[in-house]
């Protein structure tokens, strides 16, 4: 167990050096942040609830959307792309180690120092400009917290899988396009997905990509009751086991089928 | 203990065709050539051999070495190594073996050697008091104890191979490969590595095994060596075989500082010295003033072919040229050299 820590402790170490791009970073989603607080802002204008949410919950959505999106906007899963397509898994393959556990180790490294660098920051910033909506209750703020963990296995797995295909594309650019525009849509990160025409809901709620934002900031709104609430985690956490193992099989299936290059 | 049987791999290699025509036609229907970069090896290694893989480049050999290491799964044949099956049971075998690759790199690129060296202790489990002497002893030995403290990428090549050897040995494996660790090194690098690993080897009882283009690489330090080309074993034997039958093929290449100098004149000034046989002296001309003299080690000693040039000219130069693995390749082909002892 300790070797998992110990790589998430230097991925963890690694990201402090990349100071400046966190600041870009920070400005960035501040920017995007502000277009769609107009736009949404001008939405609300014709009617003070939409499909049961006020401005102030969509604000709160919007802002915790961008701050889940934040923490999994990471170098783990290219860096593992890039290591399948240039051969250079060929070297961890010679160490007795698991290199789906140390994926998820090395993405959990990250994602913390983005937690503590990054997300505080913005999150600071945000409910300074935006008062967004604390958590409903003690009770409902733990459960999101569950919740987001279970999303970031869930993200995290499905990354795994998507380096783990470079290993048939030998090309990562197509793959991580077509898996960016399916978490965007259907984890309800740009809008919440009960907004969405009810067939089009529906087919989100079967696929995976709803437990990594809409669960966890449904939890946290309070909007949606307990037997639901205790649905959405157990959902969670069947993708979360079942993405883990697609993985295993992917990569177990990949690299029988390794191919050096250069002799 | 390592046993192959019949093994083989073959790569299929996507043909593209030319131009952007070529390029758009290849998306629809794509064409492969099969490469078989190993054909039905076999041959067993015993715990504590060193063994030199040799052969010119793309012969197999890194391929051979790959599925040897648990990286690549052949597509036929049987191969065990201490006891493992290495494709299938990577995760165990790997914990008794330790990989060189000299084209790729096992330490973190942006991390001092020193931390990647703490991970790779807790990756094999090995005890700090075992680590730190084993890290103590090796550095020492390799002299890169002030190197430690530096990223990775701020070394040079011959001090990052000798910080990579040390990588695979720090958990004292049963095997070690290296694949073209002396690739690009000077010849002190080189010279540092080789005693390093033959006095380990003696050490450790631990098998080596070595990859090479180049025979005066392992010439010292292989008493077993295997000749691949072409996917097939070529010879398999003593390395002192090799040696003795190829001597033959050695060639002197002498620079005269002086003009007027023909195969003619050389041959007279040896025609003097009852030691040197005629009959199996060739000499041809190199470039500028240099000529090639092939001699037969058997008649002539290579002593007094030196000694009577050096007495009869004035020489800028003189070379010894060892044969090239490619050339003994073809001579075994032509069946030039017999041999069998």
């Amino acid at each position: 167990m300790d070797i998992y820590i110990e790589f998430a402790k230097k991925s963890f170490q690694r990201l402090l050096a990349y100071r400046m791009s966190m600041v870009f970073r920070l400005c960035g989603f501040l920017v995007s942040l502000f277009v769609v607080y107009y736009l949404w802002k001008a939405v609300f204008n014709t009617s003070p609830t939409i499909e049961g949410y006020s401005f102030k919950m969509m604000l709160t959505y919007l802002v915790l959307s961008f701050a889940i999106n934040a923490l999994y906007d990471l170098p783990v899963e290219h860096a593992l792309a890039n290591k399948i397509i240039r051969g250079e898994v060929a070297m961890d393959l010679t160490k007795p180690i698991d290199l789906q556990g140390i994926f998820f180790a090395e993405s959990a490294g990250t994602s913390t120092n983005q937690l503590i660098t990054y997300n505080i920051a913005f999150l600071i910033i945000t409910v300074f400009l935006f008062k967004i909506k604390p958590p409903a209750s003690t009770t409902e703020f733990s459960l999101f917290i569950v919740s987001l963990l279970l999303g970031f296995m869930i993200m995290t797995g499905i990354g795994f899988i998507t380096g783990a295909i470079c290993f048939w594309t030998k090309d990562a650019w197509g793959i991580f396009f077509v898996k960016t525009a399916l978490v965007i849509f259907f984890s309800g990160s740009l809008i919440p997905l009960h907004f969405l025409p009810k067939w089009l809901e529906n087919i989100a709620m079967i696929l995976p990509f709803h437990g990594i934002i809409y669960s966890p900031i449904s939890i946290y709104l309070g909007t949606i009751s307990l037997y639901k609430v205790v649905y959405l985690l157990l959902n969670q956490l069947f993708w979360a086991i079942i993405l883990i193992l697609i993985g295993r099989v992917i990569w177990h299936v990949g690299i029988r089928r390794v191919v050096i290059q250069g002799g | 203990m390592i046993i192959l049987k019949d093994i083989s791999k073959n790569f299929k290699i996507p043909l593209k065709k030319e131009g952007l025509i070529g390029a758009i036609q290849g998306l629809f229907t794509r064409k492969y050539t099969l490469k078989e970069a190993v054909k039905s090896i076999s041959f067993c290694i015993q715990q504590g051999e060193m063994v030199g893989l040799i052969g010119p480049n793309g012969a197999g050999k890194s391929t051979l070495i790959k599925i040897l290491s648990g990286i690549l799964v052949p597509d036929s044949g049987e191969v065990e190594i201490l006891g493992f099956i290495p494709y299938r049971d990577r995760k165990r075998y790997t914990q008794n073996i330790g990989v060189v690759f000299g084209q790729r790199s096992q330490l973190w690129w942006d991390l001092p050697v020193y931390e990647s060296y703490t991970l790779l202790k807790k990756i094999y489990h090995i005890d700090t008091a075992t680590f730190n002497n084993r890290l103590e002893e090796f550095s020492e030995l390799l002299e890169i104890k002030k190197l430690l403290r530096q990223p990775v990428r701020t070394l040079s090549l011959g001090e990052k191979m000798r910080c990579e050897l040390i990588a695979s040995l720090l958990h004292n494996p049963q095997v070690l490969f290296l694949d073209e660790p002396t690739i690009a090194l000077d010849i002190i690098a080189k010279l540092k590595i080789r005693n390093f690993i033959t006095e380990w080897n003696k050490k450790n009882n631990c098998t080596v095994i070595l990859t090479t283009h180049d025979l005066s690489d392992i010439q010292d330090i292989c008493k077993r060596i295997i000749i691949i080309n072409e996917g097939n074993i070529v010879f398999d034997g003593e390395m002192d075989t090799i040696i003795k039958r190829f001597s033959n093929f050695r060639r002197l290449v002498v620079s005269f500082s002086q003009d007027n100098i023909s195969p003619e004149r050389i041959f007279q000034s040896f025609s003097r010295d009852e030691k040197v046989s005629l009959r199996e002296l060739e000499i041809a001309k190199g470039n500028n003033n240099s000529y090639l003299i092939r001699f037969s080690d058997t008649n002539n000693s290579i002593i007094s072919l030196i000694d009577n040039i050096l007495n009869n000219f004035s020489v800028y130069d003189i070379k010894i040229q060892e044969p090239s693995i490619e050339m003994i390749i073809k001579l075994i082909y032509e069946k030039k050299v017999n041999l069998s002892s």
